[in-house]
């Protein structure tokens, strides 16, 4: 049995203490991968902590196949992309008359007076480029690329085939590397 | 500029997902073109400054926080015993939301009802609050004409909340990515039977079964499918009522009795309090062919149903390949 599944297994038996060990142990790591997800700290922290939440009443249901860093990462993912969905379409409800904001930039972290100058030049242009992207590229980027998923894993966590998460990378690389190059003729 | 096919080989290249037959294929451009090169190094550039983005961090008493939030909730490990249950609204809510669930199946039986042989079929008198039934007609629809009028259908079927959507499909190869990423946008995921696909792949008629689908939902689903559509992979539909044939057929393609279909068993879950954010990852999807044998896809379906929502509808599609 993993550490893992002995902690489970405990928490099963009404040590929810064990549960505190199996969170702190993984928030970090989740915690990343959401926050490029959905750019506002306070944001990610709230389906990190809705992630691990909905997990504890799930226990019963964790058959094991995956490890519990996987599971529960599924549902930090799909919750951090549903957020961003309606904060979307919450944005397009509140943005005045059809037409004059199609597509309003995201409340996001980097928008935020002086933060901008606490991150790194490098940081701020990537993080920025990220999040211009939309929230299904960013995702498999996010995944791919700070994650080091495999497309496999990939396709199970999101749910869709592989070759669409192919399709989503290319497209998603293509977008960046535009968006990068905008920012550096700007920045000439 | 370098063609799409190629650029498309290069991103492959930077994840490592190339086949060894297009890695050949792309090493050879590599040696040959400086334009590809420069772009592979671009490409690599931008991948590795993801990756150095500096790790983010909690406070170290977020732990803690998880655990007061849990004494504060009253949550606990729900068990997975599965109880029987009458149709009525559930009360966990927040769970409830997320609990639709979707079956793809691929296989023979409903395709007695293909997109040549459908006809009215007679379910009694239904009250229809319009001059023009979209339900049983025989007719033909444009996805974006029916995705209009859900509303309409939903009233119509208010009696028998149930479906039968048969629609004509390319067979492009297209047809679960569009379905996937249709039902996705709503939050549903598609689980599919590898038989399903092969079935398509054969031009064999598919079945996608959905449950506790708003009729909102559906709309958008559909206006997601038309979009598609018009990349030519969905056409035309016909609307007719989920007969007694389907919930039989249904039933044993799951499983399950006819009325275990019409009525499922739920699984005990504590009621969760309203404050608690509803999450996707609830929301399953499975595809699987119809044959005898149970597949892990369709068990999974089966242990996840949840209790019928008032003004929700059960949905069987029927994809036709071409």
């Amino acid at each position: 049995m993993t550490d893992d599944a002995r902690l489970i297994a405990e928490c099963l038996q009404g040590n929810a203490e064990a549960f505190g060990t199996l969170v702190s142990r993984y928030q970090d790591r989740l915690y990343n991968t959401v926050f490029r997800v959905v750019s506002r700290p306070e944001d990610a922290a709230d389906v990190v902590q809705e992630a691990f939440l909905h997990a504890y009443q799930s226990l019963h249901a964790f058959k094991g196949d995956s490890g519990f860093y996987t599971w529960v990462y599924r549902i930090a993912v799909n919750a951090a992309i549903t957020l961003k969905r309606k904060q979307r379409e919450s944005l397009r409800l509140y943005a005045g008359p059809e037409g004059t904001a199609i597509d309003p930039a995201d409340p996001s972290i980097h928008t935020q007076p002086g933060h901008a100058l606490e991150m790194a030049e490098d940081e701020r242009c990537v993080h920025q480029a990220l999040q211009e992207l939309s929230t299904e590229h960013r995702v498999v980027l996010v995944m791919k690329d700070m994650e080091g998923q495999k497309y496999e894993e990939m396709a199970e966590i999101l749910q869709v085939p592989i070759g669409t998460i192919r399709s989503r990378l290319h497209r998603a690389r293509l977008e960046l590397k535009t968006i990068l190059e905008k920012q550096e003729k700007l920045g000439e | 500029m370098l063609a799409a096919r190629t650029q498309e080989l290069l991103t492959a290249f930077v994840d490592g997902a190339l086949t060894r037959r297009e890695r050949k294929a792309a090493l050879r451009l590599l040696n040959e073109s400086s334009e590809a090169r420069t772009f592979l190094r671009e490409l690599h550039e931008n991948a590795h400054r993801l990756k150095q983005l500096p790790a983010k961090k909690l406070s170290p008493d977020f732990a803690q926080s998880v655990l007061a939030t849990i004494r504060e909730r009253g949550l606990q490990p729900t068990p997975t015993q599965v109880k029987p249950t009458a149709r009525r609204t559930p009360r966990w809510a927040g769970i409830a939301v997320a609990a639709c669930v979707l079956l793809a199946v691929g296989g023979g039986f409903f395709a007695y009802r293909s997109q040549d042989s459908i006809g009215p079929i007679a379910q009694g008198p239904i009250e229809v609050d319009t001059p023009k039934p979209m339900l049983n007609t025989g007719a033909k629809l444009a996805l974006a004409e029916v995705a209009q009028k859900v509303p309409q259908l939903a009233l119509e079927v208010q009696a028998q909340p149930a479906v039968h959507l048969s629609m004509v499909a390319k067979n492009d190869g297209q047809t679960f990515d569009r379905l996937s990423e249709a039902f996705q946008d709503q939050g549903i995921q598609l689980v599919i039977d590898p038989e399903a696909r092969v079935r398509i792949s054969k031009g064999q008629p598919v079945f996608v079964y959905v449950e506790n689908l708003k009729p909102e939902e559906l709309q958008k689903v559909l206006q997601s499918l038309d979009k598609s559509g018009r990349q030519a992979t969905f056409g035309a539909m016909q609307i007719e009522s989920f007969s007694s044939q389907d919930a039989e057929q249904l039933g044993k393609t799951l499983g399950v009795s006819r009325e275990q279909l019409e009525s499922p068993q739920l699984p005990a879950r504590r009621p969760t309090k309203p404050e608690t954010r509803p999450l996707t990852a609830e929301r399953l999807a499975v595809a699987v062919s119809n044959q005898a044998v149970q597949s892990p896809q369709s068990k999974r379906f089966v242990q996840g149903r949840s209790a019928v929502e008032p003004g929700s509808l059960r949905v069987l599609f029927v994809i036709n390949p071409e």
